[in-house]
């Protein structure tokens, strides 16, 4: 199977005082880091090779400008030890001096910084600054890199993130066009969350990307293959299906962060994660929809970084199964009645079955082990992969 | 897979097989003679200090490791070894509990139905490995590297086996498979670990009324009727299994003694190999009336003291492989300063110049300088018997014949082959001090004599500071820890070296020879012998053996105290104890922290 795999990491918040170190564990008061030397290390460990990392946005804490140096040079020295090829990052509403009294614009230092943030191309980063988006070609992908970010520094726009309507209709137009080659997926990378995520703190969601909506369907109004996007924000892991009249959603990665320290209504639910997204190029480019699977790890302070445990996210999960859960649990149940005088079934009996929950979302991949579990079926199960079935 | 934040390891941490992943425990492993005399398909009680290597060895001989190994020599291993490996390691929580609760029952002075209960944990926690073990022979959905130990049985069978021993080990398992069997005694132990949980804290009020089930016979008689079971559904009748019981010295005595008795006339198709640390209090090995040493069903392996030859082939192939994984692909002896050749006619000449008593030796025993190399045979060994005392005690003196101040360790101590000998070719203590070096390495190519003497020296602290940890009662005010014994000893030692006479057979090993007072250090000694700080003389039984009959036992001080006070890296002529002491303190070992902490766990 060829793959393509994406290293996912976001929400540094990247500090070099000690004054802020309740707000990020990735803190580089004497120079060093660490918790970032950890994470290279067990990068290092899982012995992969990265097609491309991407970065969400909020390297630094509260517009720090050194923070902001060591967090983007530590973005860049993960490239490099793991000999990435490709790095697309987008800033976030911290990477932006969102609240400006005494200073004379939001973004001059991130439009200044060098070596230059976030291209390297002149002419691309010309147009990231001067549109808030650009658009990079790959050989089987596309990638659209977004400011949700742009309008902080005018009046109330630091609470929420804002995609112009016309920047939308601009991104629509230039790759709907027949200049833009059509390539096997898309992904769209940005820091605020398109679509309201009042699930996380049971509130009224206000930080949400003004014409986030609008963003994602005109996204997939393009007929130039599926859409995957990734945002960061808020801290909290989702792996989702994007709202769409049509029947190739777009995939919707929301990271959570890899070093903030995380509010109290939400660390029991999720924790300092990173990911790896493998997209199943061959099934993806006959289907025409995104077919993959995400990895997630996260760390504790008992065990370091390790496979995720918490449900947002869990260490397992994918996108792109066309069964549900229902249809899932009946098939497996067919297997098992299938052999007569035997106790259990196990992996070997269901490998077209776990090929298609590999693909499964984590909450469908739940919703599967209870309609089993209701069917009188014991599961031996490790992460996303059904080892037995036994009655 | 195991990742650390912290990704440096300490010289403490710097290898733990315990928490290494089979993987990496086979792509770094090492055989030695050790491992050779451990694969034999006799019972065998391997003796070693921390460090040693007792748990790499053991945890290579399960199954798992044995098929996934990929190195060359291990198809021929496969071959050999005719029986499957169930490692056990301690489990430290029930340990604690195990603790936790005999100090309870002891106090109540009542024999609970809570012992028992705990008991049958330990026998759950062996099954559970034995489970996992026949679950991966059986296994049709593992990948097998080699295929080593696999057989072939069907669902049906495998379902009437799980039935057949869940219903022996008491336990109900919803998937009737091997893998659910594994998970059903896991749920056990964790149902009855719960249950001794609720006694401890809370005595008996919040327990439920229904105690649970759990196995009530031992644990040889449950595996006996096991093996025999899980045999017959793998239609292999005379199938051997070795049981690998690692940390025994952490188990309490009633369950070890029983495992040491069954090694003789024990059930047919088990084998035991039993890892212990030199001292175990309370248990014997040999004062059965009908046990001999020369018993062929039990061998001994030591691990401490280790010869020259072997433990240098050993060491370099150990510390060439953390050199090449950190890219350090030259012969590593390359990477370290040699000390400068010793002109032992200049050594001599220039001690006989400044040290009257070496003058008076000489002349007495009539060796002349001018003719050092041109000496017979009796002569000659007895030249090299006394050259390292003069290196060092002429390093030592000034011109006019008195002592040097405080100034580093002599070259003796560099250079790579005496570093290895210093950490007495342990493998950890290898592996945490060339962890040291890799840095200075890399940044500087090659590990000057100074640096050498200063890894050793700070190895040496934390090696200190870990004896230190080891607290002793006494009604002497100066011995507070078992290091302030160690370096009294170490102190008696020096002076056999650099005192006003020379000496050619200086003492630099320890006999307990005096029985009455020697028996008070008996825990002290033992607890010395178990962290390494002292290394028992070998000979045919082993140092267990030796310090339960104390007044048999010889031991040195470790090497690694040899740079530090200026000691000999030989073998020397022993001292009593009692000689040293000159005193009739008492001492004991204080257990730490709470009642239910052992001192062995510090280490």
């Amino acid at each position: 199977m060829s793959k393509i795999r994406l290293l996912v990491i976001s929400d540094l918040h990247t500090t070099i005082n000690n004054n802020f170190s309740d707000d990020s564990r990735l803190n580089f008061s004497d120079g060093k880091s660490e918790f970032g030397d950890g994470i290279i290390s067990f990068l290092k460990s899982l012995d992969l090779e990265f097609d491309a990392i991407l970065c969400a946005g909020d390297i630094t804490n509260k517009a720090c400008k050194q923070s902001f140096s060591a967090g983007w040079d530590y973005v860049n020295s993960i490239q490099k030890s793991l000999n990435i090829p490709r790095l697309f990052t987008v800033p976030g509403n911290h990477d932006h001096n969102s609240r400006v009294s005494d200073d004379y614009s939001p973004i001059h230092n991130l439009q200044f910084y060098k070596p230059s943030f976030p291209l390297s191309s002149h002419e691309k980063n010309t147009h990231f600054w001067a549109w808030n988006w650009c658009h990079l070609e790959e050989d089987k992908y596309n990638v659209v890199l977004l400011n949700s970010s742009a309008y902080h520094g005018y009046g109330d726009e630091f609470k929420h993130g804002r995609v112009a309507l016309e920047v939308v209709d601009q991104i629509k137009d230039h790759m709907s066009h027949n200049n833009t080659r059509e390539k096997i997926f898309n992904i769209l990378l940005c820091h605020h969350h398109p679509e309201k995520m009042e699930y996380i703190d049971h509130d009224y969601d206000t930080e949400q990307m003004e014409g986030g909506k609008y963003l994602i369907d005109k996204l997939q109004d393009i007929d130039k293959g599926p859409w995957l996007i990734i945002h960061g924000h808020k801290h909290f892991a989702n792996l989702s299906y994007a709202s769409s009249n049509n029947n190739c959603p777009a995939i919707v990665l929301s990271a959570g962060s890899l070093s903030a320290k995380l509010y109290p209504s939400i660390k029991d639910r999720t924790s300092n994660q990173l990911y790896i997204i493998e997209v199943d190029i061959n099934k993806t480019d006959l289907e025409g929809k995104l077919f993959g699977t995400v990895l997630t790890y996260e760390w504790d302070m008992v065990s370091g970084w390790k496979p995720s445990r918490s449900e947002h996210l869990p260490a397992r999960g994918g996108f792109g199964c066309a069964d549900t859960p229902k249809s899932l649990a009946q098939q497996i149940i067919k297997k098992f009645d299938e052999k007569e005088n035997i106790q259990f079934i196990d992996s070997n009996d269901i490998t077209e079955i776990q090929s298609k929950i590999d693909n499964l979302p984590p909450i469908d991949f739940r919703r599967l082990v209870q309609k089993l579990e209701e069917a009188g079926f014991s599961l031996s199960i490790d992460q996303n992969k059904i080892i037995e079935v036994g009655k | 897979m195991r990742a650390d934040f912290f990704h440096n390891p300490s010289i403490g941490d710097s290898f733990n097989a315990r928490s290494t992943t089979i993987k990496e425990l086979c792509a770094t492993f090492i055989s030695n003679i050790y491992f050779e005399s451990l694969c034999s398909p006799n019972n065998v009680i391997m003796i070693g200090p921390r460090g040693s290597g007792k748990t790499t060895l053991m945890r290579m001989l399960e199954v798992e490791a044995l098929d996934t190994w990929d190195k060359e020599i291990a198809d021929n291993f496969r071959e050999r070894i005719d029986f499957s490996g169930v490692f056990i390691p301690t489990d430290r929580f029930w340990k604690t509990q195990y603790d936790k609760l005999s100090s309870m029952t002891r106090a109540a002075n009542e024999n609970s139905f809570s012992t028992e209960i705990l008991e049958s944990i330990f026998i759950y926690h062996v099954l559970e490995r034995l489970s996992s073990v026949i679950a991966y022979r059986a296994s049709k959905t593992v990948i097998r590297a080699n295929g080593y130990k696999k057989v072939d049985i069907d669902k049906e069978t495998e379902s009437e086996l799980v039935e057949h021993l869940s219903e022996i080990w008491c336990i109900t398992t919803k998937i009737k498979s091997l893998r659910g069997l594994s998970l059903a005694l896991a749920l056990k132990k964790q149902e009855l670990s719960d249950y001794i949980s609720r006694r401890t804290s809370n005595g008996d009020k919040s327990l439920p009324t229904e105690l649970p089930t759990y196995i009530k016979s031992d644990l040889v008689r449950t595996l006996d009727l096991s093996i025999k079971i899980i045999n017959a559904h793998f239609n292999l009748s005379n199938d051997k299994w070795a049981f690998l019981f690692d940390e025994l010295e952490l188990a309490p005595d009633n369950l070890v003694q029983p495992l040491v008795d069954a090694m003789r006339g024990g059930p047919e198709n088990i084998i035991f190999k039993l890892a212990l640390s030199p001292y175990h209090k309370g248990v014997s090995i040999t004062n059965v009336a009908t046990s001999t040493m020369k018993d062929q069903d039990l061998s001994f392996i030591n691990l401490t003291g280790v010869k020259k030859k072997d433990g240098e082939a050993f060491a370099k192939e150990l510390c060439s492989n953390v050199f090449h994984r950190n890219g350090l692909t030259n012969d590593i002896e390359e990477y370290f300063e040699h000390p400068p050749k010793v002109v032992w006619k200049t050594e001599f000449s220039q001690l006989y110049e400044k040290d009257p008593s070496f003058k008076e030796y000489l002349d007495k025993t009539g060796i002349d300088i001018s003719k050092l190399d041109n000496y017979e045979e009796d002569t000659r060994t007895h030249i090299r018997k006394v050259q390292f005392i003069v290196q060092l005690r002429n390093y030592a003196l000034r011109d006019n014949g008195k002592r040097k101040g405080r100034r580093r360790p002599a070259s003796y101590y560099a250079g790579f082959k005496n570093i290895c000998k210093a950490m007495e070719y342990n493998p950890r203590m290898l592996i945490g001090i060339m962890n040291m070096f890799i840095p200075i390495i890399k940044s500087e190519g090659i590990v000057s004599i100074s640096k050498q003497l200063t890894c050793l020296s700070n190895y040496f602290e934390s090696f200190r500071a870990l004896l230190s940890t080891i607290a002793v009662n006494s009604n002497n005010k100066k011995y507070n820890t078992i290091y302030d014994l160690i370096k009294v000893v170490a102190d008696v030692f020096r002076a056999e070296i650099y005192g006003q006479k020379f000496k050619s057979t200086p003492c630099g090993s320890l006999s307990f020879k005096n029985k009455v007072n020697s028996l008070s250090y008996r825990e002290a000694i033992g607890y010395a012998l178990n962290s390494g700080a002292l290394i028992a003389e070998k000979n045919d039984i082993g140092a267990f053996h030796d310090v339960i009959n104390i007044e048999q036992t010889k031991c040195r001080l470790s090497y690694i105290f040899a740079h530090q006070f200026g000691l000999l890296m030989t073998k020397q002529q022993d001292i009593d104890l009692m000689t040293i002491l000159n005193d009739n303190a008492k001492i004991n070992i204080v257990e730490p922290f709470t009642y239910y902490t052992h001192q062995m766990e510090l280490l």
